[in-house]
């Protein structure tokens, strides 16, 4: 079928436009199309250059792509760090930390696969919350708490949008198609032809995290903390095939500068254990429950005080509280 | 998507949006800020942008996808929105004059009839007939199968005959 079939009888069409005469494009002049351009253009300089603006976290839920890059580039404008002149001291990975996830791993192949089918969802449901920094009367930036909570459905074969539902109502993002997907927007048949050796995997990871975060990108995140984020993003967004998921724990085990943290509780009160990693005054934290190793959830804490917080704060704190396969976006799974 | 392309998009699209809006709610003013979103939202996703094939189809995606829930984007780009000027109170005379074109009766029979249509067969209807998208385009910018496109389209169509019909014999 070519595009021209696809699109509506002309005659038909006609028809139609007959029967509701006045919509015309022409019939419907947009009068304010020069103030809101102004305005738009303003609104998105303002986004991409250096004046204040409301700065949302990196944002910890699925297909972020977008949010990390555009905040890591506000964060390079505000502190004024360049990438490639002032490279951090190499950072050593905690071999307790490798051997946590080296666990996780084992754990994570000795689950079973989900029975998936093409045109299924797989169904994530988690609690949660991250800040937001706005500028409050008289230029004080102020911190404020935006919940995290959502429920998401995740189009097994990308033949469908992701929908997602939270407090504020449901939304779904245009179909991805089957051959679009990638490791910042996966979907299960897109995870199971990934390869399951570590290296092999931590190359694709890293060949990614170049690309946004490299030397010459202004970017303040880095390589090494962008694919730490982009593993954890992944293994959050939808349940792995078993062998890809330890591929991954092995993949991140080989990321300088990963450390443990004995103890950690998740945005629903759960305690666990955690493999972290620490960027700029903050250790984000992939939290796993003691005894199964399974994933519970994702926090970031701030190590300093700063606009964000006093140290200690979670500025970001993401639980993983159900998980699912579904035959339609927006049904719950049936247990 | 650089800035300068954002501008290109707009050039090349914001009226389009804009009468998408009027026959999607048939409210004017709030058109205007469902312009404002739809932008910001694009701004916002534009990451995306370059994992699809039509940006027009993209941009309807992000407009339904907006008017859906206008509440919900106007929330997000709180702070945007309200840096956006007002109108001017008093429009200048040519605006007047097509204003005057646009509101006759018969524009106002049309949307009353395109309201009396289940939303999701008032998107397709209009994304197909006016904004010229194709069954594909459609279907992804709603979030839908190409068979449900068509379905709700011969739905929409079957419904505004009755709809038109009776009007005109009431007339």
């Amino acid at each position: 079928m070519n595009a021209d079939d696809a699109r509506l009888d002309p005659v038909e069409s006609a028809g139609t436009v007959r029967r509701l005469p006045g919509l015309s494009d022409a019939d419907l002049p947009f009068h304010g199309h020069h103030r809101v351009r102004e305005h738009l253009l303003r609104e998105t300089a303002r986004d991409a250059g250096a004046a204040p603006r409301p700065r949302f976290r990196r944002r910890p839920a699925l297909f972020l792509a977008a949010g990390a890059a555009t905040c890591a580039v506000a964060l390079a404008v505000t502190l004024g760090v360049s990438g490639s002149d002032q490279r951090p001291p190499v950072a050593r990975t905690d071999p307790a930390a490798v051997q946590l996830l080296d666990r996780a791993a084992l754990a994570a192949h000795a689950t079973p696969a989900p029975a998936v089918r093409d045109g299924q969802f797989l169904y994530t449901r988690t609690t949660g919350h991250s800040t937001a920094l706005s500028e409050a009367k008289g230029g004080r930036m102020e911190a404020l708490r935006t919940d995290e909570s959502a429920e998401r459905w995740v189009s097994v074969d990308g033949s469908s949008g992701t929908l997602t539902r939270t407090a504020k109502g449901t939304t779904t993002d245009p179909a991805r198609g089957k051959d679009k997907a990638s490791i910042n927007g996966p979907t299960y048949r897109f995870l199971e032809s990934l390869p399951t050796d570590p290296d092999r995997l931590l190359e694709m990871v890293y060949a990614d995290a170049r690309l946004n975060h490299g030397p010459a990108s202004g970017s303040a995140t880095g390589p090494d903390h962008q694919a730490f984020v982009a593993i954890g993003d992944l293994l959050r967004t939808v349940e792995a095939p078993p062998g890809v998921s330890a591929a991954l724990y092995r993949a991140a085990a080989r990321i300088p500068g990963v450390v443990l943290v004995p103890e950690v509780t998740d945005a629903v009160g759960r305690k666990g254990v955690a493999v972290a990693r620490i960027h700029d005054g903050e250790r984000t934290e992939w939290i796993f429950d003691q005894k199964t190793m399974r994933l519970l959830g994702e926090r970031t804490v701030l190590l300093k005080d700063s606009a964000w917080g006093k140290a200690g704060t979670p500025v970001t704190s993401v639980a993983i509280v159900a998980r699912g396969i579904t035959t339609e976006a927006g049904q719950p799974p049936v247990h | 998507m650089d800035h300068q392309l954002f501008a290109d998009l707009y050039d090349a699209h914001a009226r389009a949006v804009y009468a998408y809006a009027v026959r999607m709610t048939a409210d004017r003013a709030g058109a205007e800020d469902i312009v404002s979103l739809t932008f910001l939202e694009a701004w916002r996703l534009r990451d995306t942008l370059g994992t699809v094939t039509g940006q027009r189809a993209w941009l309807f995606g992000v407009a339904t996808n907006v008017i859906r829930n206008s509440r919900r984007a106007a929330r997000r780009h709180r702070s945007a929105m309200a840096r956006l000027p007002p109108p001017d109170t008093a429009p200048d005379v040519a605006d007047a004059v097509v204003s005057r074109i646009a509101d006759t009766t018969q524009a106002r029979a049309a949307l009353a009839a395109l309201g009396r249509l289940r939303r999701t067969d008032r998107e397709v209807l209009l994304l197909c007939v006016w904004s010229g998208l194709s069954h594909d385009e459609v279907a992804q910018a709603c979030g839908v199968t190409v068979g449900t496109v068509r379905s709700r389209l011969s739905r929409a169509r079957a419904r505004l005959r009755k709809l038109t019909l009776t009007e005109e014999e009431d007339l």
